[in-house]
């Protein structure tokens, strides 16, 4: 699935610009963490490609199809978003209808509902609460019960708009896990919308965004080296990288065995 | 003084689990610096939403700052007998309510609402004025000050928390997520609570703003030795701040310590899903390689960073 927004402009209100002359392509297949500081207009790429804002000027292509009014339905059915907070997307009485709503909006069969109700709630190692009601789950549990949600709709593109945010260590770590297992068996395309760095590790691609522009686009590798880039971003390196940087200019014991180390520790694992 | 709590249940309705199993805690008013831990739904908010009796406790005894909050007792219809009156040391009868079987002295609400401050989680999303100083205002308002007193405090509680002047007239919501929480944080200490209680505060910020507002929390106590107690999954913010650490697992509080205590046990650690700070996790496999040695387990960057220019770590 590739998306391309071409020139894209986009405010919302008079006073401030988000999105000005914005260029963005992403291949399929592809997985991109979109990094950025609070209001650079992370979100707001995310809102508009699921056609929930629209732009002022510019065009937004979903697997080369301008996405528009009339094809906006069609576009939407490629795609799937996870919100920040679980509490403005839980729309079933139970853990079940709530995963079953997206479903029943694609005129499924009762038994492949079923069928991908339970696997998926597996997988997000919710199958116990499967009747229970949004309130009597903590606010992480109700984020993978929406991410259960997403991903039974087996869209080719996934987006999650910082949706590990609530989540505990553990529960973050699964769902990385997981996002990446998909991408793998799946061949989807994914986003991950992320303040994390460690999250953003795991892509293919890390793209920068400051103030709505591009400052940086590349590996992760790449774009964790240019640490005057992200701390200008209102963003921070990886602590390894920042440690190297840090004592660049000391000398200490095991110099180059560390600095290799911590490479190491931060790509390879 | 401070808050005590002695065997306190909690569950949020007849027919559910206990949220909260025989916690009991002490925690001083001035000077700490606690972090509470524990995975999704182990009782973290619920312990500190007891804390200033928005949720009462199912059994138990909440004391804050020497002021017995709640007491259940089997038979509340009889407490309006003369013996009773003594036994409770209620002067009239306003002073106390009953719900179900708990005794509940409503005067000692807002007193104690007055010295435990709470903040919750994405405490953003509650502003609602069309001004940031009037938002401020609310809090203090409400308890009581005059528009002058409260305009007084809020624009004192806004300079702490590090908002520019030109900021105060503006809508909050013109504002970025981090402004907004700094809002919303005002809103609080403008009530100049004596313990500040924050649900998650760091979550949803990006790094930067995550920094800035740990600095602000650390500053402020350094100015005012108020204790902060803060909720967080953040390993790098307890590795690096907290003094005191307190783990929640499935209601129960299952550690209250020192931070190097927690982190020092791995196999504890992993069995509270918890895990180590990422600088922490660094300096383990770099000693593992023989790269470096230490005898504390650094549990920040700039520890870590000490460690490899071969100095040690002062307690």
């Amino acid at each position: 699935m590739k998306v391309r927004f071409n020139n894209v402009n986009f405010s919302y209100d008079e006073e401030s610009v988000v999105l000005k002359n914005f260029n963005l392509t992403i291949n399929d297949g592809e997985m991109v963490a979109i990094l950025g500081h609070n209001g650079s207009g992370k979100s707001t790429i995310a809102k508009i490609m699921m056609g929930l804002l629209e732009v002022s000027s510019g065009e937004i292509y979903i697997n080369d199809k301008l996405l528009s009014q009339e094809t906006i339905d069609e576009c939407r059915n490629h795609m799937s978003i996870i919100f920040q907070n679980p509490d403005n997307q839980f729309v079933g009485v139970t853990v079940k209808d709530d995963i079953a709503f997206g479903l029943e909006n694609k005129n499924l069969p009762r038994e492949v509902m079923e069928e991908r109700i339970h696997k998926y709630l597996k997988l997000v190692s919710m199958e116990d609460f499967i009747d229970h009601a949004p309130e009597e789950l903590s606010g992480g549990q109700k984020q993978r019960v929406a991410i259960a949600g997403a991903l039974a709709l087996e869209c080719e593109l996934m987006i999650f708009d910082e949706s590990t945010s609530m989540l505990d260590p553990k529960g973050t770590k699964e769902v990385n896990e997981m996002i990446k297992k998909i991408k793998k068996e799946n061949n989807k395309t994914i986003i991950v919308i992320t303040h994390d760095l460690e999250e953003a590790s795991y892509a293919d691609r890390i793209i920068v965004l400051n103030n709505g522009f591009v400052v940086a686009d590349g590996t992760p590798k790449e774009v964790f080296k240019n640490e005057l880039v992200l701390e200008a971003s209102g963003l921070k390196t990886m602590e390894s990288v920042s440690i190297i940087h840090n004592l660049k200019n000391k000398e200490y014991k095991n110099k180059s065995l560390i600095e290799e180390a911590l490479w190491e520790l931060t790509f390879n694992e | 003084m401070g808050i005590n709590f002695q065997r306190v249940n909690y569950k949020y309705s007849y027919n559910a689990p206990l949220t909260l199993k025989e916690v009991s805690l002490e925690i001083s008013e001035k000077n700490e610096f606690i972090c509470i831990l524990g995975h999704t739904g182990s009782g973290k908010s619920t312990l500190v939403q007891n804390m200033n009796a928005l949720l009462l406790p199912t059994s138990g005894q909440i004391t804050v700052f020497d002021k017995n909050v709640i007491k259940v007792v089997k038979h509340p219809y009889k407490l309006n007998t003369k013996k009773n009156r003594l036994k409770y040391n209620f002067i009239d009868n306003k002073k106390l309510f009953a719900r179900g079987n708990k005794v509940i002295y409503s005067s000692h609400l807002k007193d104690l609402r007055k010295h435990i401050g709470l903040v919750f989680q994405f405490p953003e999303y509650q502003l609602f004025e069309s001004t940031v100083l009037k938002d401020v205002m609310f809090g203090p308002k409400n308890f009581g000050l005059s528009d002058e007193e409260a305009r007084l405090e809020a624009k004192k509680a806004c300079t702490i928390v590090g908002l520019p002047k030109d900021v105060l007239e503006k809508s909050p919501f013109s504002l970025s997520g981090g402004q907004m929480r700094r809002v919303a944080i005002a809103g609080i200490i403008a009530l100049n609570p004596d313990v500040i209680v924050l649900d998650e505060p760091t979550v949803g910020l990006d790094p930067k703003g995550k920094d800035e507002l740990m600095s602000l929390l650390v500053n402020i106590q350094k100015e005012t030795s108020k204790t902060i107690i803060m909720i967080t999954h953040d390993m790098n913010v307890v590795g690096k701040y907290a003094k005191r650490v307190i783990v929640m697992d499935q209601g129960k509080l299952v550690f209250d310590g020192n931070k190097r205590d927690l982190f020092g046990n791995i196999e504890r650690l992993h069995k509270f899903n918890l895990d180590l700070p990422t600088s922490a996790n660094l300096a383990v496999k770099l000693k593992e390689k023989g790269l470096i040695n230490y005898t504390h387990l650094p549990l920040s960057k700039e520890e870590l960073e000490t460690v490899i220019l071969g100095g040690d770590i002062n307690e």
